[in-house]
């Protein structure tokens, strides 16, 4: 893998990653529960701003990963719900493959170089 | 579908919008909420919602990137700048778009021609299998049509044909139909239709039993079976007299149906090609008579040039094995014969090669003149935004965003250029078809805009488009983006530019001066005293039925005419042989006058035929003497009247009634004593009178004459008595082309020099308009890259005229030189005119003038726009920007 590969898309690519692996376990959710599960789960080390997550969002609609449809939330208020669709689930994958290969080749420079 | 959406979404931003804020709004909420429930103040928890959330603008311009298709909008913004662009100087924009928009119409059209001759394959079965079989001889025609003899033998010994037929064009009288008539009769070897794969719409092609002497048969064309037979679905099996025969009409062709290239007039009716020995056989009178055309329809696997070497072989052979027929003079002198194969398509164009290469180069001429006006109008035109252009890029405007403002331009551009490129192809097209028509119908036919034709001008007009739009990308780039600096790097118009210039100038002023001098000869001749009064005469054509001959033709005419004189409301009616004068088409000698050779030679007169009410007819003075009576009849001695051209000319005034003459050529040349002197009328084609000749039509006998009907009231008369009164006498006599003679003289007069006229005057208006968008371009380049020298001199105390002189003297000179050259070669093309359209006048100096002073009246009006403006700027403005 050449770093030029992937120097552009690094940090949407990480942000899709979080999006649609918490999308694939959490099943339903609206951007608010997204943004708060991953700060939750990651112990508060990664927030997504608000202002990168809803742009992203709808992109990876449009690109067919996700889709949405408006509900009634918890506190009784009207909210855009977001599904991973299958198309997504294999996006997903390959961007899980992708970071640990990518955690792994950073990880063997950190200790041997 | 998802492209589609964003397309979509284009209509639905406020709805979008709306969602986008909802969407936020929750986000925030819900934040608030959760801070309260943690036990913030309200204020706080907004605070912090606040802090958390990031910029709301990013996450709104995210969300509508990603759900918009925006560049759309954002291209057609700079369509709108580039329409307003070309607003800020409509003449020079307009002008510009014109002169393309001429370029890519003449580039269409003539694409339409080559489409229509070379492209379109042609309306039979498997036309590329079609081929034409001729002759060549060394010594004579390059080209010309085979024997039947040959023709048999081709068809005998080749391999690569399927089939090999032929055809020739013959005038038919016609009997049997709603009325008799002349028409065109194509005499098609039985195979013909079969080779052209044709279906007939009724009844039968023709068999080969056919060919053979005995049971006469005939297919009718479409036309002909709507015209004559009243579209009769049951006209098969019908008796029709064909040139005195009666013939079963067999079949009636489709109305696609049409194979009349070769011949003057569309083809009315197909009878089989009678194959008897005068034309199949070698011995026979008819063995060197080449009239026919060849149709060959190849076997699928068979190519044209494997097909022309045997034909070849064929040839070779035949040269071989007939001496005396391809041997010719004393000494045995081999003519060089050899046969040879050529698509069909091809041989029919071949005609019209050269004016189609003709028209092309002109045309592309045209387009690359025009490319380079609108180049050097664009280049013009960003001169001018330079600074426009340095503050956007100063700005943060990339070049791909500069290009794409650039390619917007040259959207709006191509889609000008395209629109109006289809509409003047389209007036372009009529144009070629009336000049082609009179030459070549069925090309005339074939030329259209059809759907290659319009994508052909579209691409056309998107491809120049763009690389005009090029030239200032390209010289403008390779400057620094600072590009107000970049005035000094302008090269000056090349000498080539003030070349062209003066060359379109120049053969505008030739083509007005001619097309000029062409239509007031129509007016010429159209006008004043003709010495004749053709008001109120209807001429009718007609051709004596075949059977009658000699001197029982006369006869005939005299019965017609009697009948006719009782019709009431015909003041008076005659016939005549041509029935005006042409041109000078006998010999004459006066008797007891000097008959060497030169004098003879010299000595040429208008020779017509006419009934004795001729004069009366149309109103001819007679001077001297008598009119013709009808016993100036064959047996008695032959008489003539001559006018007075030939009076005073050859019979040095002396009284000239009573005295011999002798004219006519061939059979018709007779001794005539003179017994009247008419007036001269004005021949058809000419202005001068020249010297006449009438003979009686009792005394020569002439099957094809004109009948001249003169009402005496101011309705013509009904064409149907006259029919009836000359069918009471002859029922199987056709009669064609009734038409008031005053039209008829038009067209005479008219018609060739018109359409030449016509050609012409376009031609002179595309190079009028070219030429004067070429002088504002140059005048506006030169204004644009001299801005801050002229701003310098004028600060120095440069006056008007100093200015003007800069920015437009080498223009001006250009196309005054051009005007020279156009008015000479106006004044030598002026000759090649007369010398073959009777009538135009020598070189007319007021008609010149004029031309001359409008030109430079429009130059001047072209030259002052742009420079007037380089004087409206501020000179100080102008020296304080840099």
């Amino acid at each position: 893998m050449s770093i030029r590969d992937n120097r552009r898309d690094q940090l949407q690519g990480t942000l899709d990653l979080l999006v649609l692996r918490t999308l694939s376990t959490g099943g339903t959710m609206h951007g608010y529960a997204i943004s708060e599960r991953v700060e939750q789960v990651s112990r508060d080390v990664l927030r997504i701003e608000a202002g990168s997550l809803y742009p992203a969002l709808h992109r990876m609609e449009e690109a067919g990963w996700v889709r949405s449809e408006w509900d009634v939330s918890d506190n009784n208020r009207r909210a855009r719900f977001y599904t991973i669709t299958s198309a997504g689930r294999r996006r997903l994958e390959e961007e899980e493959q992708h970071w640990k290969s990518l955690a792994v080749a950073v990880d063997r420079v950190l200790r041997l170089a | 579908m998802r492209p589609l959406r964003r397309l979509l979404n284009l209509w639905r931003g406020r709805a979008l919008e709306r969602e986008f804020d909802d969407e936020i709004a929750f986000h925030f909420d819900t934040r608030i909420d959760a801070n309260v429930r943690a036990g913030m103040t309200r204020a706080a928890a907004e605070e912090e919602a606040r802090r958390h959330f990031g910029s709301v603008l990013r996450a709104r311009e995210g969300m509508r990137h990603a759900r918009v298709a925006e560049w759309i909008p954002a291209f057609g913004r700079d369509l709108i700048v580039g329409v307003r662009m070309a607003r800020r100087q409509p003449l020079l924009a307009a002008l510009a778009m014109v002169t393309l928009s001429l370029g890519v119409g003449a580039t269409g059209a003539v694409f339409a021609l080559i489409d229509g001759m070379v492209i379109r394959p042609l309306p039979y079965r498997d036309a590329d299998r079609l081929v034409t079989v001729g002759d060549t001889f060394r010594t004579g025609p390059p080209r010309t049509s085979p024997t039947i003899p040959e023709l048999l033998d081709v068809r005998a010994a080749a391999t690569t044909f399927e089939a090999l037929s032929w055809v020739d064009w013959r005038d038919f009288q016609i009997g049997g139909g709603s009325e008799p008539a002349r028409v065109v009769g194509a005499r098609a070897e039985v195979s013909l239709m079969r080779v052209l794969g044709v279906t007939p719409a009724l009844g039968r092609l023709f068999t080969d039993a056919d060919a053979g002497p005995g049971h006469p048969v005939a297919i009718l064309t479409d036309g002909l079976w709507r015209a004559n037979f009243g579209a009769d679905p049951t006209v098969v099996g019908r008796q029709i007299v064909l040139n005195g025969l009666t013939t079963e009409v067999v079949g009636v062709l489709p109305a696609s149906f049409r194979f009349d290239f070769f011949s003057a007039d569309p083809v009315d009716i197909y009878v089989p090609f009678p194959m008897v020995p005068v034309y199949t056989s070698r011995s026979a009178e008819f063995v060197n008579v080449r009239r026919v055309v060849a149709v060959g329809r190849l076997r699928s696997e068979a190519s044209v040039e494997r097909a022309d070497a045997e034909v070849g072989v064929v040839g070779r052979r035949l040269a071989a094995d007939y001496p005396d027929l391809y041997r010719v003079g004393t000494d045995r002198r081999e003519v060089g014969f050899a046969m040879y194969v050529e698509r069909l398509q091809d041989s029919l164009f071949a005609r019209g090669r050269a004016t189609a290469t003709l028209v092309s180069a002109a045309a592309v001429l045209l387009l690359l003149i025009a490319a380079v006006n609108m180049g050097q109008f664009l280049l013009a035109h960003a001169l001018e935004r330079r600074a426009e252009m340095a503050m956007r890029s100063a700005l943060g405007a990339g070049r791909a965003r500069l290009a794409r403002q650039l390619a917007a331009e040259s959207v709006v551009l191509a889609a000008v250029a395209a629109a109006g490129g289809l509409l003047l192809a389209e007036a372009f097209i009529r144009l070629l078809r009336v000049q082609t028509m009179s030459q070549d119908p069925f090309v005339a036919g074939r030329i259209e805009l059809n759907a290659s034709v319009a994508v052909f001008t579209i691409a056309t007009a998107t491809t120049v488009a763009l690389l005009c739009s090029l030239v200032p990308l390209v010289r403008l780039a390779r400057s620094s983006p600072l590009w107000v600096f970049a005035t000094r790097d302008m090269a000056p118009p090349a000498r080539a530019r003030y070349v062209l210039l003066a060359g379109q100038v120049a053969v505008a002023v030739t083509f007005l001066a001619i097309a000029g001098l062409l239509v007031h000869s129509i007016t010429r001749l159209n006008a004043g005293d003709r010495g004749y009064a053709p008001d109120g005469i209807t001429s009718i054509r007609l051709r004596a039925p075949l059977r009658v001959q000699g001197n029982s033709l006369g006869e005939l005419y005299r019965q017609y005419l009697e009948q006719l004189r009782a019709i009431p409301g015909i003041a008076s009616v005659a016939m005549a042989s041509p029935l005006l004068p042409l041109f000078p088409a006998t010999n004459f000698v006066v008797d007891q006058t000097s008959t060497d050779a030169a004098t003879l030679s010299a000595q040429r007169a208008a020779y017509t035929i006419v009934s004795p009410d001729y004069f009366a007819t149309m109103k001819i003075r007679v001077l001297a003497g008598r009119t013709f009576i009808d016993d100036d009849r064959a047996g008695r001695p032959p008489v003539a009247i001559v006018n007075e051209e030939m009076a005073q000319r050859f019979f040095q005034g002396q009284s000239v009634v009573g005295r011999q003459l002798r004219a006519g050529e061939g059979p018709r040349s007779a001794h005539m004593i003179i017994v009247g002197v008419v007036a001269n009328v004005r021949p058809a084609m000419q202005l001068e009178p020249m010297p006449q000749v009438y003979v009686s039509y009792l005394q020569q006998a002439e099957p094809n004459m004109s009948l001249l009907v003169r009402s005496d009231q101011a309705q013509p008369i009904a064409l149907d008595a006259i029919k009836r009164a000359i069918w009471s006498v002859e029922p199987n006599q056709p009669l064609f082309d009734a038409r008031p003679l005053p039209d008829l003289l038009f067209d005479m007069t008219a018609e060739p020099r018109r359409s030449l006229a016509m050609l012409l005057g376009s031609g002179a208006l595309l190079a009028v308009i070219i030429s004067t968008a070429g002088m504002f371009t140059l005048v506006t380049y030169v204004t644009a890259r001299r801005r801050r020298e002229i701003a310098l001199r004028r600060v120095i105390g440069a006056g008007i005229g100093d200015v003007l002189r800069l920015v437009s003297g080498s223009t001006i000179r250009w196309t005054c030189l051009g005007l020279m050259a156009g008015l000479a070669a106006a004044v030598g093309g002026s000759g090649i005119v007369r010398a073959n359209f009777a009538g135009v006048a020598p070189t007319d100096a007021g008609l010149l003038a004029t031309i001359s002073f409008l030109y430079l009246a429009v130059g001047v009006a072209a030259v002052c726009g742009p420079a007037l403006g380089a004087l409206r700027d501020d000179p100080a403005a102008i020296l304080r920007s840099e």
